[in-house]
């Protein structure tokens, strides 16, 4: 596979949490995982008997569904021009199992899940 | 299904990017395969208020 090389002359990232990579050069493989809750409480005391646990919602116990068979289709690249070129990249932002990826990657593997809850005060 | 793909230029002067998130990819460069997936839940009842307050008129 004819890789090309990634030319930027500036980068801005803020944050990047939560089983995220930020990377510059190239990657073979990356396998990340995330699980959150996210609660917005009114009031913001909380309590250690309120702390909720990723084992009681079904939501991070379910499968998720990936593609059963691999495609089989012939891919042939020829590259022309040796590299991609970015001036400026500004990004605020990489969270919950995301790639900001400068450079190439062959294989990515991501899963992320996120419950949310609101809770306002009485 | 045979693919022929041909890559010449690509030039970006400028990229603003809020947030990359749940398993979203910004890449800059080549790739062979991406498996990306997401779960996102807001059920109603996540949403409690104490007891419910009218509203002033």
């Amino acid at each position: 596979m004819q890789k090309r090389t990634a030319e930027v002359m500036n980068i801005h990232v803020n944050s990047v949490t939560f089983s995220s990579i930020f990377g510059i050069g190239d990657t073979v493989s990356t396998n990340q995982k995330s699980n959150g809750i996210a609660v917005q409480k009114e009031g913001a005391i909380f309590t250690k008997e309120e702390n909720l646990h990723f084992q009681d919602y079904p939501i991070f116990k379910r499968e998720a569904n990936w593609l059963k068979q691999k495609s089989n289709t012939a891919i042939e690249i020829t590259k022309h021009k040796d590299a991609i070129y970015v001036q400026n990249s500004q990004v605020i932002g990489v969270s919950s199992s995301s790639v900001f990826q400068v450079g190439c990657i062959d294989k990515i593997n991501a899963d992320s899940r996120i419950k949310h809850f609101r809770k306002l005060r009485s | 299904m045979n693919i022929e793909m041909h890559n010449w230029d690509v030039n970006v002067e400028h990229v603003k990017v809020d947030n990359i998130a749940a398993s979203s990819v910004f890449l800059i460069g080549d790739n062979e395969e991406m498996a990306l997936s997401s779960f996102f839940d807001t059920p109603p009842e996540a949403f409690t208020i104490g007891n419910i307050v009218p509203l002033a008129p």
